[in-house]
């Protein structure tokens, strides 16, 4: 059954990448979206060490890995005669597997990490790990906005961006430090990822109106899409939450929940979950916090 | 398993909770915290039914959250007179790093400088000693005495016999589920033998015969 699932998904994506690879601009999206895909896996692999320990040839092996990452792009670029572009797809492979920066401890505690509220320390966690993608991405989405898929596309990967973010539970002391009752505590918690993501989209929402103002819907429904998305994240977050665990359970709905973000068909789902989620939450964090309401 | 408890504790005391492992210190403090419930029975402070606004708890094992670091840890915690860097200067803890690069010790000093932070009246410490270097658990020894004189009431375990016999007023023996016996401000070698005795001689004896060894000496002597 997962395995059909799965395919079903790469056959939807597969569809997609072949329609947006036949001409431009939809070409530099896709090349665009590959090359940042591979830099940021080179950044973030932890096996460099052992890779450059007993492999001579280790950037062969980076090459191999991006070049076969890349495959079904390669494969569309060469059907549809896109050669300028698989070049450039092709040098930024090669030029990929010579990235060794060390970002660790740039993004530390760099000037943004102040901006996010300490209750969001989810947010401060991902924004170490994802800073050099997040703010060259927010920037050129913001200079770019002109083109008419730069904005709904940066809004889809912001909005993607907390499903990692809430997979892992906090220890019980983070739950009880902020002596809340469990409503208050789960109102927070949505209004804090609600205020963060809108501070990072509604500046692409309001410039993709002003250069595309017949197509103001697109952006707009995309924003509520994924704002119920993180409510769904986040109920489901503490309706499975188990202290300093990854929760299964989360993982699995999670999954379901960025299925009904792909195929918007799904939404209502999300939505009837949302609701059981909330129950389910309210029973697990009153346990804790049932004191303070 | 706890099977009956009836314990007073007073403001301005350092309780010791003494167990053999498994004789239900932890499930103690839980249940007093309130992450386990009481089949029966009542848990008050001052005549009313305690709740988690009195009290803070230290865990043995101290979990934190992936990719924070020690000052956005403390920072949840809304105690604004706490001068955390001051407390620091005896914590010495690198409080703009990630908890991840935490030694075991430096996680269990961080979570006591939360509790600490959270200036609650009842303090539950299971095992604050543990993992701690020598001039830690020195310092550690002393907040609490100071804090004790504040009017604070502390419940803490330890396997550290002559730490508990230092610093507690009172020291409650745990056997079977029930409080065994409660000894106030007892002395360290009389306190140990006292709960060794019994059982001291007869492991003395399956060690020896384990080992094969014929010597009389033993870890006591």
């Amino acid at each position: 059954m997962r395995i059909l699932f799965l395919l079903l998904v790469f056959a939807f994506f597969g569809i997609i990448l072949f329609h947006a690879s036949k001409e431009a601009p939809r070409t530099y999206y896709v090349l665009g979206l590959n090359l940042i895909l591979i830099a940021s896996l080179q950044l973030k692999r932890r096996d460099k060490l052992f890779l450059q320990t007993h492999f001579h040839h280790f950037r062969i092996i980076y090459l191999a890995e991006y070049v076969l990452l890349s495959f079904p792009v390669i494969i569309c670029f060469f059907y549809h005669s896109q050669w300028m572009m698989l070049v450039i797809l092709l040098i930024g492979i090669a030029a990929s597997c010579y990235l060794e920066l060390n970002f660790s401890k740039r993004t530390l505690n760099s000037r943004f990490q102040r901006w996010i509220p300490d209750e969001s320390f989810e947010w401060k966690a991902g924004l170490r790990k994802w800073l050099y993608l997040l703010v060259p991405l927010w920037i050129v989405s913001l200079s770019t906005s002109f083109f008419i898929g730069t904005a709904p596309i940066a809004i889809f990967i912001f909005g993607f961006l907390p499903l990692g973010f809430y997979d892992k539970g906090e220890s019980i002391q983070m739950i009880l430090a902020y002596e809340k009752g469990t409503n208050h505590f789960l109102g927070m918690k949505i209004r804090l990822q609600f205020i963060i993501f809108s501070v990072l989209v509604v500046p692409l929402i309001i410039l993709f109106i002003l250069f595309h103002p017949g197509l103001w819907y697109i952006p707009v429904i995309e924003y509520f899409i994924f704002v119920s998305f993180h409510i769904y994240l986040l109920l489901a977050k503490y309706a499975f939450y188990i202290s300093n665990e990854k929760s299964s359970a989360f993982q699995m709905f999670g999954s379901l929940g960025f299925i009904a973000v792909v195929l918007p068909i799904l939404v209502p789902v999300m939505w009837v979950l949302t609701i059981k989620f909330y129950y389910q939450s309210f029973e697990k964090l009153n346990f804790y916090l049932h004191d303070f309401n | 398993m706890i099977k009956s408890l009836n314990l007073e504790m007073k403001s301005g005391q350092i309780h010791g909770i003494v167990g053999l492992n498994g004789t239900g210190k932890t499930t103690l403090l839980n249940t007093i915290f309130g992450l386990k419930k009481a089949d029966n029975g009542d848990i008050n402070f001052d005549g009313s039914q305690l709740t988690k606004q009195q009290i803070t708890y230290l865990l043995t094992e101290n979990f934190f959250y992936t990719g924070i670091s020690g000052r956005e840890y403390l920072s949840l915690f809304k105690n604004l007179s706490f001068e955390t860097d001051r407390w620091n200067e005896l914590f010495l803890l690198p409080l703009d790093k990630l908890i991840d690069e935490y030694s075991s010790g430096m996680k269990k000093k961080l979570a006591l400088l939360g509790i600490l932070k959270q200036d609650k009246p009842i303090l539950i410490l299971d095992e604050p000693f543990n993992s701690l270097d020598i001039e830690s658990s020195r310092i550690i020894r002393s907040i609490l005495l100071k804090i004790r004189e504040k009017g604070k009431t502390i419940i803490l375990t330890s396997h550290i016999l002559e730490t508990l016999t230092n610093l507690c007023d009172y020291i409650h023996v745990l056997e079977s589920g029930k409080i065994g016996s409660t000894r106030e401000k007892v002395d360290f070698k009389e306190f140990e033998q006292e709960l060794f005795q019994a059982i001291e001689h007869k492991n003395e004896e399956l060690i020896s015969d384990l080992t094969g060894s014929k010597s009389s000496e033993s870890f006591q002597d």
